[in-house]
């Protein structure tokens, strides 16, 4: 009897084809052979495996809403819920990401705007001036066949508490003239200045000792130690490497020269504050359970998974050496096989003086939700983040 | 309706389909319920493809519940149904005379909802789409489709000795690219 012969028998048997009659024989020829053993294991590991291709059998759910609107069948295609919309398929992670992104906006624009104001330019100090008068000064002028003109000056806006430079300069001035009026006293006047030198009609300088400052203008600068002031664009390249938990110990499917790498685009809102999105693909760990035709299976994988994010990325003011500077990152978003995912990572970023480049080395910490029939599962992940950022 | 339905033979469903009404449709969409995943398994394993296989799979029941009331008796629904899906897939495999890409088959293949962690699995689909296009059809009728080869020999009408031939040869010649791979596999 030849291999291939007993080869066929082999498959028979193992599709439940031969006849009972011929079992026996092939039993003994199995026996006698380790060859035919391994042809038998062999078509049995490919048979187990077949029958485990449980996805082939699971149509996509659109197509049943295909067929319906094709056929136009009215009844069931009320019963049968609409077709999945784009934000039905797509959506959960695009509105994740929007509602997010507003969210983190609305959140940031109430809470840490520093003034409130729509400017967009970086707030570089602050000026403080006093409520009330800030110097007095009196002067007789004798002149008897002269006319006398006052001078008065007064502030406007006094009485406000915060003003800008700008303000203080739009300080506006108001002549009244005193006729024929001899010997007279000129009234104490209320005046601001900011640069002590004020003339009046007949070029008398009035000068700075003759002013008794009752209040020193007091000039606060809050000023910001943002390595990233006055850029606005950044595309940031990083790669990332961790561990999930769970970490199943299967091969990663899908393995790309992209994998595991972020591509991020941030615009600076404030000094110290970016808003962006980032997309990148990377490598998490997955266990979940699936029932097919009754039975609980226990999968395990470690795919290679897109993802998208919005993010938010905070500066702390403090500058190491001019060159460092700590750096925490927030970002939230879906994935391909849904979400959300939620990363944060806390780092420092290091910028040469007069460089639109920047490196920057961080901890980042990762949470991945997904489902499957309906049941929710977290993945947890936390490792290390490295990458460059290009400053426009 | 529906518990009513789930209690009908395919031969009932089938009569019902013809009256086009409600019935009819609810009957459909139990028809779809039983046999869907069959249908597509064959499409899919068939073609290799998934974006083909999906098209097929719906147009075998577009055109089953259209046609429905021009049949009169139903012995045997899954392989009428077969049959139709079978049809659509030979007409398109020799429009396109289409081969697949092995990127393109693992680019489908990659995704969560399946069940495919199981690397041997995924060779063997790789290498089914390798077999003979009569090979293969042996191949899924009888691995995927569960059928008997006597059940295989009427649905292709062909001899119970072709079948067998069919099968065989579609086997050994899975079990000798994948020997090498199977080997490996034994080892840890």
């Amino acid at each position: 009897m030849d291999t291939e012969h007993i080869s066929k028998k082999i498959i028979e048997f193992l599709d439940g084809e031969l006849p009972q009659s011929e079992e026996q024989s092939l039993f003994f020829l199995l026996s006698e052979s380790d060859e035919l053993r391994n042809v038998l294991k062999e078509h049995l590991a490919i048979s187990r495996s077949v029958r485990n291709d449980f996805s082939a059998f699971v149509p996509p759910s659109s197509a049943i809403f295909n067929i319906v609107k094709t056929l136009n069948l009215k009844t069931i295609g009320q019963t049968v819920p609409n077709k999945p919309s784009f934000f039905a398929k797509l959506g959960k992670t695009a509105v994740l990401m929007l509602s997010t992104s507003i969210l983190t906006f609305l959140l940031t624009f109430l809470l840490i705007r520093p003034d409130g104001s729509i400017n967009n330019k970086p707030i570089r100090a602050i000026v403080q001036t006093p409520p009330i008068i800030i110097a007095e000064h009196e002067k007789n002028i004798s002149d008897n066949n002269s006319l006398t003109k006052q001078k008065k000056y007064n502030a406007l806006n006094v009485t406000s508490n915060n003003h800008s430079l700008d303000q203080i300069s739009e300080t506006s001035f108001e002549d009244s003239e005193q006729k024929n009026q001899t010997n007279s006293n000129i009234s104490p006047v209320e005046h601001i200045t900011n640069n002590l030198n004020i003339a009046n009609e007949n070029d008398r300088i009035i000068s700075p000792n003759n002013i008794k400052p009752t209040k020193l203008i007091f000039n606060s600068y809050i000023k910001s130690n943002s390595l990233l002031q006055d850029k606005s664009f950044v595309i940031t390249l990083r790669g990332l490497t961790g561990k999930s938990f769970p970490n199943p110990d299967v091969a990663t499917n899908d393995i790309t020269s992209l994998s595991n790498l972020s591509l991020g685009f941030y615009f600076t809102q404030w000094d110290n504050i970016k808003f962006g999105i980032e997309f990148g693909r990377e490598t998490f760990g997955l266990s979940y359970e699936n029932i097919a035709n009754g039975i609980l299976f226990n999968y395990e994988q470690k795919p290679s998974i897109l993802w998208g994010a919005v993010g938010i990325d905070y500066s702390i003011p403090v500058s190491i050496y001019n060159s460092f500077q700590p750096f925490v990152t927030f970002l939230a978003g879906g994935t391909q096989i849904g979400g959300p995912l939620v990363k944060g990572i806390a780092g420092i970023r290091f910028r040469p003086a007069n460089s639109n480049f920047e490196a920057y080395l961080g901890a980042e910490g990762s949470l991945l939700f997904y489902q499957n029939q309906k049941i929710f599962y977290l993945t947890r992940k936390i490792g290390l983040t490295y990458g460059i950022a290009i400053i426009f | 309706m529906n518990d009513e339905i789930e209690k009908l033979s395919d031969n009932e469903l089938f009569k019902l389909l013809s009256k086009k009404g409600t019935e009819s449709e609810y009957a459909f969409l139990e028809i779809y319920r039983r046999y869907s995943g069959r249908i597509f398994a064959y499409c899919k394993r068939f073609l290799g493809n998934k974006e083909d296989a999906m098209d097929v799979f719906q147009d075998t029941f577009v055109n089953f519940y259209q046609s429905a009331d021009k049949e009169r008796e139903m012995t045997n629904l899954p392989a009428f149904l077969l049959r139709i899906a079978r049809n659509l897939c030979l007409n398109l495999v020799r429009q396109n005379r289409k081969t697949t890409h092995l990127e393109d088959y693992m680019r489908f293949e990659n995704n969560l909802d399946s069940a495919e962690n199981d690397e041997l699995l995924d060779m063997i689909k790789i290498a089914v789409q390798q077999l003979p296009e009569d090979y293969r059809e042996a191949f899924i009728l009888r691995e995927y489709e569960g059928m008997s080869y006597q059940e295989i020999a009427e649905f292709l009408n062909i001899s119970l000795p072709l079948v067998k031939i069919r099968i065989f040869r579609a086997k050994e010649k899975l079990r000798q690219i994948l020997a090498p791979y199977i080997s490996e596999l034994s080892k840890f």
